[in-house]
């Protein structure tokens, strides 16, 4: 295995571009050590970027709150530029893992690990985040919500990696937000489901309403059919049958070690009437 | 970081030069870029006051201070402690609100195994130093990534609360 030590961006691209397989990058290292060590990682080649100051730093950038992709969730929680246009986001990352973790990882590793538990993943989608992409070929800027494909499996090219994350600089204004996740304990728990929202009430109705859940299907994504159900139908006609209804062609949950497809699809139903009943109270 | 350059290695096990400042000196390591910090203080220098737990991350045995932040060393890499501050167990009892803290954790009977103490001190330290105040549940909050098996937390939180008041009246 080789370890490299890029020394700037542009080094680090142009060894992204060799496209060697198995090529590994290293930032905080919260998953790349307990996946090496449980052996489920073989890297062949593993580039350290943790130090790169490229990928550093929290900006208003236009239109766009700018996140280096190596903002730790502890600097997202403490950011006063954060908290004063996205205090519920940087409140939702509070409850991310434990403090010497949220120290370490990073938002750009939970979003690259594609993991259907991303914590911070929900809370971006019903912000309508988007990632910067970077490559020797150039940049671009993708949705989030088109990144993920498959389970750990993502829109990235080999030779690609995020540098930042981008919030639209009003995502939370006017909009009422939910953030709530269920798991055995309250700190480093990895979820049994979550789910985050977004939405704005007028005359007793949805006229906003973005919806996300995590852990309850292959990836992380927008509950679309629900999103739509809640959008045109009175928030007094909405019952938990409808929800139900909806919910179906949204996800499939899974079973595994830490819940069951029954728990996880009853909770997501239970959270979404409590959502709605949060929005509606303070409506 | 600009003292870096790129570094290719071969054979195994690839070795770098990782300088850091550990417990107040500057120490200088030839080590894998790979390898965890927990490993470097306990095995390559000896410091054996950082215990392994789960070694994930997830109990917070190992807790130590990087820049004065609690990190689990079980997951940081050499790597990314070149340029940095470490504080380990060892270096809390040379700071006044360090041996304060140790003090009250004593006088509050907090300890039973002492297993996972060191880090509970580390996270201890961090919060106090960031002007934590005597709170318990932001107190709690701040120990959330420290598992006790023995004690049940109430002592370790009431010893950890007197040490903020006092460190404030001081």
């Amino acid at each position: 295995m080789n370890t490299l030590i890029p020394d700037s961006l542009g080094q680090l691209l142009e060894l992204l571009a060799e496209n060697i397989p198995g090529t590994e990058l290293l930032a905080g290292g919260t998953d790349f050590n307990v996946q090496c060590r449980k052996g489920v990682l073989n890297p062949n080649r593993v580039l350290c970027i943790g130090h790169l100051d490229e990928l550093k730093g929290i900006r208003l950038d236009g239109e766009h709150l700018r996140l280096g992709a190596l903002t730790t969730f502890a600097e997202v929680v403490a950011n006063e530029l954060l908290q004063g246009h996205v205090p519920d986001f940087c409140r939702a990352l509070a409850h991310f893992a434990s403090p010497p973790v949220r120290n370490l990882a990073t938002l750009g590793g939970n979003i690259a690990n594609a993991s259907p538990t991303a914590d911070s993943v929900p809370p971006l989608l019903v912000r309508l985040a988007s990632l910067e992409l970077r490559s020797v070929r150039g940049v671009r800027q993708l949705p989030l919500n088109e990144f993920f494909t498959g389970y750990k499996r993502t829109a990235m090219a080999q030779d690609e990696l995020i540098t930042a994350v981008l919030l639209p600089v009003n995502a939370e204004d006017g909009l009422h937000s939910y953030w709530r996740k269920v798991g055995t304990r309250r700190a480093l728990t990895i979820a049994k489901l979550s789910l985050a929202g977004m939405g704005r009430i007028e005359n007793g109705q949805l006229s906003e309403c973005r919806l996300a859940a995590g852990a309850l299907n292959e990836y992380p994504r927008r509950l679309t059919a629900v999103e739509q159900h809640a959008l045109t139908t009175p928030l007094a006609a909405i019952t938990r049958e409808s929800l139900n209804e909806a919910l179906r062609r949204d996800i499939t949950p899974i079973d595994d070690l830490r819940s069951d497809a029954d728990y996880r699809f009853e909770t997501c139903l239970n959270l979404l009437q409590t959502c709605l009943r949060d929005w509606s109270d303070h409506a | 970081m600009s003292n870096y350059i790129l570094k290719q290695f071969s054979q195994q096990p690839a070795m770098i030069d990782i300088s850091f400042t550990l417990n107040g000196e500057t120490t200088t390591i030839t080590t894998d870029p790979l390898r965890r910090l927990l490993d470097i203080l306990r095995d390559d220098l000896g410091l054996t006051g950082t215990k392994e737990g789960c070694g994930e991350g997830e109990c917070g045995a190992c807790t130590v201070l990087l820049d004065g932040k609690p990190v689990t060393s079980c997951i940081v890499n050499a790597v990314a402690v070149h340029g940095h501050d470490v504080t380990t167990i060892e270096g809390v009892s040379a700071s006044p609100d360090g041996r304060l803290l140790i003090d009250c954790l004593y006088e509050a009977e907090a300890v039973q195994c002492g297993f996972c103490f060191p880090g509970i001190v580390m996270s201890a330290l961090a919060y106090m130093r960031a002007g934590g105040i005597a709170d318990n549940e932001r107190i709690r909050a701040a120990l959330a990534g420290n598992l006790c098996r023995c004690t049940g937390y109430e002592f370790i939180v009431k010893g950890v609360a007197e040490a903020c008041r006092r460190w404030r009246d001081l």
